[in-house]
């Protein structure tokens, strides 16, 4: 994980700022052999302990999100200390305005940069090796470190509230339209990702799912991160049924959109979940689970048919790209 | 990107011969300098042009406007003229905002009257529902729904009691489509449409108060009752939800019965079916009910703004309305002899001073038209002239038109201090969001100074005046 900085956080739309400019990272990292970890504990609740990813060497980075005043093993500590030493490696872990020669913990204060290093198996926490310069990651690495956003929601007793993990996998065949830009994709389950790619006045979405109903169904997780931007939001209200049909298979991913579409603002929702229980090659069902937003980040008109098309993947799975209106 | 040669032919008038693809039906246009020119090729509006030119009954030429750029299937600041009635109408040409267009308040304040325009701004934000999906005060009855659908501003006036009988003489078609019918709209538009008038909208949708900076002619600008330094407010909003469904509904029964009728076009969105046919004729209808429902939007904020404008300067405060023009639209008019279909796409319409269409203040001077400039610049006043019949038929740019996608429009604006500059240029703000803000901020659309002064080349309009915010309100 790479911190940038610190940053005072003094309106809600600041996260966003901050978000942005911490570096996105669209490359599945694979680190000395060893997988990035797919399937992270999902972190809503400051309490939960997201594991990102394995180093080897035993080495272990986690990164605890947690209310410093809420944690029974933490409670008020203070631990502040400066380290000397020579140059450390690279991207192992840097704290808020870090000197080439310095290395600073900084617990029980926001943003937190750098906190020990947890034992996740439940020792508790041990001396980080980090602290004690331990770690033996060479400079001249050339592993690339697995990227991926954590963005951190801070109240203001300086405690996490919540927090958002972003990172985009790329299928191996993913191609960047000319002039295209991608923004950024949400954590999905495993086979199905998003990304948005930029369009002079609109949106073009990218699509990939292990099969046809993930594909859908990671539309629906693409539109709901498009409405509601980084926005947390609260837990999704009872399940309402969908069906849809249309002329053919891309015609259904753009009329399912626009489904869902006419639902929010019929239902003043936007839908968070969704799980498509039938599909056919024109036909489709599901049932779609909704929060009521503070604020729509983007307003969507329609899904065009510009542009439109789902197909299926050589090396498995199907992709699609579509365009929506904004 | 296919490449494409370009001629010039006159000194803002370039044309692409139909010899340039295949598919091509007539030649295609573009109004533009060099440096417009330039942008077009940078994205693929030029190419979705040339799409646009293979349109069944399509005549003449198919013609880009100075702001114009990428869209789905007709670039945005496209403009095509199909036969009426054998022609093909293609709900792409018009887009989802049905009638999205901008409307003009003249005030009768000068600067010195209003002093600091922060409580008029604040008393709008409070007043006007913006954002998406917000509900207005006003809730319709099915049956009013219905009216509003069929008779636009009419009945909101005269029923409603929501403006001045004289309002309707200086709107477009007087606000009001003959050709509409509530019953060709979808009951799933009506339950979008139905508690949304008298709403802002998201996106670029904005109202912004402004001060007439300068004025380029003055006879023009005494005949539209536009005075230097007086307050006006522009608004921009469309049809809402309701349009929006209108066309997702119309998009998808031309995509079955083109397949049905094996016609292709080289891209989907711009399914189209022939005006006189069952489904070109529903469209058109629900078109006109929802382009209806739009004029009946901006009348109600109109009469939100009177209503905010007696609250903060007295009673004698008052709004009249300069006009207001739809700039995603179909109308029926006439090019010579011929009765065409003229899509506009991010364009407005610039019919010139001979036009009976005008209201009669402004026979001899012009239709007038409106180029917002993006958030912070200037906006021009413009009146058309006789010869845009002949360059764009009848037809100008409806804005600065973007530049930039939001994505990168976000990556060199920050929201805040791009808030923070607007602030301390004398423009009060009102944008909940400041990635909004970023993705609206001036660089990301074309120089709005350039795109005018092309309109004025190319001899379809003329510069009347020019209009300096001082406030916005943005969803």
């Amino acid at each position: 994980m790479y911190v940038h900085g610190t940053h005072a956080v003094s309106e809600k739309d600041d996260l966003v700022t901050v978000g942005d400019r911490v570096a996105d990272a669209l490359e599945d990292a694979v680190v000395r052999g060893e997988p990035a970890d797919e399937h992270p504990p999902h972190a809503q609740r400051p309490k939960h302990r997201i594991q990102l990813r394995s180093l080897e060497g035993g080495i272990r980075v986690a990164i605890g999100v947690g209310s410093f005043r809420d944690d029974p093993h933490r409670g008020r500590q203070s631990q502040i200390g400066s380290k000397f030493g020579s140059l450390r490696a690279l991207d192992a872990m840097r704290g808020p305005r870090a000197a080439s020669r310095r290395e600073r913990t900084m617990v029980d204060r926001m943003p937190v940069a750098r906190r020990e290093n947890w034992n996740i198996a439940g020792r508790g926490p041990v001396d980080p090796a980090v602290e004690h310069g331990n770690h033996l990651v060479p400079v001249a690495d050339g592993e690339s470190a697995a990227w991926q956003k954590v963005l951190l929601h801070v109240d203001d007793e300086q405690s996490v509230s919540a927090a958002q993990i972003h990172g985009a996998r790329l299928e191996s065949n993913a191609r960047a339209r000319k002039g295209g830009n991608t923004v950024r994709g949400m954590a999905s389950p495993a086979g199905a990702s998003h990304v948005f790619e930029a369009h002079t006045a609109e949106v073009r979405l990218h699509l990939w799912g292990a099969d046809l109903a993930s594909l859908f169904e990671e539309a629906a997780r693409a539109l709901a991160e498009l409405m509601l931007g980084d926005d947390p939001h609260g837990l999704p209200g009872p399940p309402e049924p969908v069906s849809v049909d249309a002329l053919d298979r891309a015609a259904l991913l753009a009329a399912w959109i626009n489904e869902l579409l006419f639902l929010s603002e019929t239902k003043k929702q936007v839908w968070v979940e969704a799980r498509v229980t039938i599909l056919d090659g024109t036909h489709l069902t599901a049932t779609v689970r909704g929060v009521e937003p503070q604020a729509i980040r983007t307003a969507v008109k329609a899904a065009t048919l510009h542009d439109l098309r789902v197909e299926a993947c050589a090396s498995g799975g199907f992709e699609a790209t579509l365009v929506l209106d904004v | 990107m296919q490449s494409f040669e370009l001629r010039r032919i006159d000194d803002v008038l370039w044309e692409l011969d139909r010899t340039a693809r295949a598919d091509m039906r007539v030649p295609v246009r573009i109004v533009a300098d060099e440096l417009l020119v330039e942008q077009a090729r940078a994205d693929r509006s030029l190419e979705q042009l040339v799409n646009v030119a293979t349109l069944p009954g399509i005549v003449r030429f198919a013609v880009g406007m100075p702001d114009m750029h990428e869209g789905y299937g007709f670039p945005v600041g496209g403009v095509a003229a199909t036969s009426a009635p054998g022609g093909s109408i293609s709900p792409g040409g018009i887009g989802f905002d049905i009638n999205c267009g901008v409307r003009l308040l003249a005030t009768g304040l000068s600067r010195a009257d209003v002093g600091s325009v922060e409580p008029f701004v604040h008393e709008l934000s409070r007043s006007i529902p913006t954002g998406y999906g917000r509900h207005g005060r006003l809730q319709l009855s099915e049956g009013e729904l219905d009216r509003v659908l069929g008779e636009g501003c009419t009945y909101v006036v005269r029923e409603k009691g929501l403006g001045r009988s004289e309002d309707l003489e200086y709107i477009e078609s007087r606000g009001s489509l003959a050709d509409a019918d509530a019953q060709s709209v979808s009951e799933r538009a009506k339950q979008r449409g139905r508690d949304q008038l008298g709403t802002l909208g998201g996106g670029n949708h904005f109202l912004e108060v402004q001060i007439v900076d300068t004025v380029e002619d003055a006879a023009a600008a005494a005949a539209l009752g536009l005075r230097e330094g007086e307050m006006t407010v522009l608004m921009h909003t469309g049809s809402r939800g309701l349009g929006h469904q209108v066309c997702t509904d119309s998009v998808r029964i031309m995509d079955v019965a083109m397949a049905k009728s094996g016609v292709v076009l080289p891209d989907r969105q711009l399914a189209c079916a022939p005006l006189s046919s069952r489904e070109g004729a529903a469209y058109f209808s629900a078109m006109c009910a929802a382009a209806n429902f739009a004029w009946a939007n901006r009348q109600v904020l109109t009469h939100r703004v009177r209503e905010v404008l007696t609250r903060v300067f007295g009673r004698h405060a008052d709004a009249r309305v300069v006009y207001d023009v739809a700039h995603n639209i179909a109308k029926l008019e006439h090019s010579g002899d011929d009765l065409v279909c003229v899509h506009r796409k991010g364009a407005t319409r610039a019919f010139g001073p001979s036009s009976p269409e005008l209201p009669v203040a402004y026979r001899g001077v012009g239709q007038p038209v409106f180029v917002p400039g993006s958030m912070g610049t200037a906006s021009f006043v413009m009146v058309g002239l006789d010869s845009s019949k002949d360059v764009a038929f009848g037809s100008a740019c409806h804005g600065a038109g973007r530049a930039l996608s939001r994505t990168a429009a976000k990556e060199r604006v920050t929201g805040h201090v791009l808030r923070r500059e607007l602030e301390a240029s004398g423009i009060v703000v009102r944008c909940p969001s400041n990635q909004e803000l970023a993705e609206e901020a001036p660089v990301a659309y074309k120089d709005v100074e350039r795109v005018v002064d092309v309109v004025a080349r190319a001899r379809i309009a003329k510069k009347v005046a020019r209009l300096k915010p001082i406030g916005v309100l943005k969803g």
